[in-house]
């Protein structure tokens, strides 16, 4: 009946939508190409446990968000998969961030989303509030799944409510980058790796007026980004998203942090509102850092290879973000993270893969930082024997910061809704429509009103 | 019971050959619509089931700023894009009609931009043309114009959108020109014996005989207009920003449902939509007796 209910809402909606949603729809959709693959004939290696020959056969679903690139990895991991359990065969699906997860949505709805997903903090909320992820904790105790060599925070990250809804895959830290070889051609001394808020605006200051040209920034405007807001927030010893989910900052930290960015924005440290906006969605190749317009980039650390394949001058280097000298540290754990869905109707050779994905040294050979540092501290040594050295510098920086990171609480269901209101704040007041005070006082009643549903 | 009986007997065939598309109408169509329907007056988050709420929605969208908003977006959109597409498209229309010397080619080179004009490709290239260093700004800067980032600044991004409607005037133009051509040429040459200028036989012939296109030209268009989607969708990556400054009716409706798992909201927002553009069809229907002059 659910996916009856389902698929009647979203006819209607195309139907209403006419022709221009539906070219739209065709035209957007990633190709759902190797969706099906046939079940392997081969005989099971020999070196395999002899007894998986009489096991039942049994098809899972595998769904993650990504780039061509990191599909070509992962279909490798489940081809691997598939040679150690010849009796399970495993379907992939996939997509681009944005459509994954209206997809992944629409699907679990319809009570037909794949066995294992890849999951992310800002969404888990959404389904493990709404009973559609599986507790992992039984499949842990009785040895399926290993997260022995896991350390205690990243295993708690995954935690929901007392049950473990997630395994990390790829253990991720926030911070800013800048390129070695820019502050040296604009000769200025880098910053220091745990930068104050008082030594970024310096520095962005004094980098902006060595560029001494147009269109040509410090730093990256971070005001509108929700996580930079949470780490803020966490330096004052305070949470965005308070355990029960509501709103943990109040009228005045809103006006503080829209203030800093609005000052850095006068100043012309940061691009002005247009510019954010316009390269807000740019791809990675033509944003702002990698065309060498601004010199401090924010960004999950694990990114920082991707970023050194594009920028040849110089090293792209890791920096903290801002620290707050009175106060506490803002680090947290993010990362991407496998789940079970609880439609599931094989949720033990989920599990199996799951423990496959993050624990087998193939497996891992394969991944390496794809997602972030894998979360096994014993193949996280491995992994480091493999890499090159901005991949090196990634590992660096996220080991470094993780000594820092808490365990913060994990967003609420209306998380997505707040981080567009945080950027129409952020928006408001960088196109001159309302002053910092207005729109903080917006902010907060919309996200206190969000939040509260 | 006897009628029926007969009834079948006679026409079973027919249905039988009609069943593919009455299948897919009420499959597909009907159904589905009436469910919404429903949807419409409960909370849904797609997840668990639907919790009948009355009214809720429909009061809930009155006091959402974001929702009143987005009307307002898309009425701007409607009220200016549409006349200026179907002016810009009957003015090349005329143009064409003069018979010109290779009409099929030009015909068919300005129908190109419909065809293409509600792809993803295109709306990706109007950011690259509008943007901060786009190329109309590079025009604009061989003039010693400074201009702005277009795209991504709340009081022009709009008309960029405005704009790419217009540009797409090839279908609305096709069918101008197949009206123009079925204005006999007699009634020209009683005008020109008459002493009318261009002007004046425009006014007193080819207008008022037109009437009859303009009218179909101008309700698929405002149809077509209320429910444009993909260009904001991409230029504005998705959030309808800067600003809130493109966030169509039908942008915002997806992101009710899709991105934060308020379907019931948004089928109501659905059955708005479809009410709201039945009323002004309806409307221009209605008025139509008074403007539009068949020849009969």
């Amino acid at each position: 009946m659910k996916m009856k209910a389902l698929l009647i809402g979203i006819l209607c909606l195309v139907f209403v939508f006419g022709a221009v949603a539906c070219s739209n729809n065709t035209a957007n959709e990633p190709a759902p190409a190797n969706n099906t693959k046939a079940v392997e004939k081969e005989p099971a290696p020999a070196a395999e446990e002899p007894k998986k020959e009489e096991l039942e056969e049994v098809e899972i679903r595998f769904t993650w968000w990504g780039d061509t690139k990191r599909h070509e990895k992962y279909n490798a991991i489940v081809d691997e998969f598939e040679k150690a359990y010849p009796h399970i065969t495993v379907a992939r699906e996939f997509g681009e961030w944005v459509d994954y997860w209206d997809k992944l949505a629409t699907q679990s709805a319809g009570g037909n989303a794949p066995d294992v997903v890849g999951m992310h903090m800002t969404q888990v909320a959404n389904y493990a509030s709404r009973g559609a992820l599986v507790d992992l904790q039984p499949y842990v105790d009785s040895g399926v799944l290993d997260q022995s060599d896991f350390p205690k925070p990243v295993t708690n990250s995954g935690v929901i409510d007392g049950k473990l809804v997630m395994i990390a895959q790829g253990v991720t830290m926030s911070g800013w980058v800048y390129n070695s070889g820019l502050l040296e051609r604009l000769k200025v001394e880098p910053p220091s790796f745990g930068w104050t808020w008082d030594e970024f605006a310096a520095k962005a200051k004094e980098v902006t007026t060595a560029f001494n040209e147009k269109g040509h920034w410090g730093a990256t405007d971070m005001g509108g980004d929700v996580t930079s807001l949470i780490y803020y927030s966490r330096g004052l010893g305070k949470n965005l998203f308070t355990e029960e989910g509501k709103l943990g900052i109040d009228q005045q930290d809103m006006v503080n942090w829209l203030t800093i960015w609005d000052n850095l924005r006068k100043e012309g440290s940061v691009p002005d509102a247009a510019t954010t906006s316009e390269y807000r969605t740019a791809p990675l190749e033509q944003n702002l850092f990698i065309s060498g317009k601004v010199a401090f980039h924010a960004l999950p650390f694990n990114q920082i290879p991707n970023y050194q394949n594009y920028i040849k001058d110089g090293e792209v280097r890791a920096l903290r973000k801002q620290v707050n000298p009175d106060g506490k540290n803002g680090e947290f754990i993010e990362g991407a993270y496998l789940a079970v869905t609880s439609g599931s109707k094989n949720p033990e050779a989920a599990a199996q893969f799951i423990n496959f994905f993050v624990n087998n040294e193939n497996a891992i050979r394969i991944f390496q930082l794809e997602q972030g540092a894998v979360g096994s501290t014993k193949m996280n040594e491995l992994v480091k024997t493999l890499i090159n050295p901005a991949q090196q510098r990634a590992v660096g920086a996220i080991e470094e910061t993780l000594a820092f990171a808490e365990t913060a609480p994990l967003p609420p269901k209306g998380q997505g809704e707040v981080a567009t209101a945080l950027l129409a704040a952020n928006e408001s007041v960088g196109f001159g429509q309302s002053s910092v005070e207005a729109a903080a006082a917006e902010f907060v009643k919309a996200a206190e009103a969000i939040l509260a549903k | 019971m006897q009628a029926i009986r007969t009834f079948w007997k006679n026409n079973w065939v027919g249905y039988f050959f009609l069943s593919p598309w009455l299948i897919g109408l009420i499959c597909l169509s009907a159904f589905p619509m009436a469910f919404s329907l429903y949807l419409s007056f409960t909370q849904y988050d797609m997840f668990t089931s639907p919790n009948w709420i009355g009214l809720g929605n429909f009061t809930e969208m009155f006091q959402d700023r974001k929702y009143l908003n987005s009307i307002e977006v898309t009425i701007k959109y409607v009220l200016i894009g549409v006349p200026l597409q179907l002016t810009f498209a009957l003015c090349i229309a005329l143009l064409l009609n003069r018979g010109l010397r290779g009409l099929r080619v030009y015909r068919a080179v300005y129908y190109v931009p419909s065809l293409f004009g509600g792809s993803v490709a295109i709306a990706i290239l109007w950011r690259q043309l509008f943007g901060g260093e786009g190329l109309v700004n590079e025009f604009l800067a061989s003039f010693g114009i400074e201009g702005k980032n277009w795209v991504s600044t709340p009081d022009t991004a709009l008309y960029t959108l405005i704009i790419l409607a217009i540009w797409q005037f090839g279908a609305s133009m096709v069918i101008f020109l197949a009206g123009l051509k079925q204005i006999p040429t007699e009634l020209y040459e009683s005008a020109k014996i008459d002493g009318a200028g261009r002007v004046r036989q425009f006014r007193s012939i080819t207008f008022p005989l037109l009437t009859p296109i303009i009218f179909f030209n101008l309700v698929m268009q405002i149809i077509s207009a209320f429910q444009a989607f993909t260009p904001a969708f991409i230029v504005s990556g998705g959030n309808g920003g800067p600003l809130d400054s493109t966030l169509f009716y039908t942008l915002y409706l997806y992101q009710k449902g899709f991105t934060h798992f308020q379907m019931g909201f948004a089928s109501a927002m659905a059955w708005l939509l479809l009410l709201t553009i039945a009323f002004i069809t309806a409307l221009i229907f209605v008025t139509s007796g008074r403007w539009v002059y068949y020849q009969e």
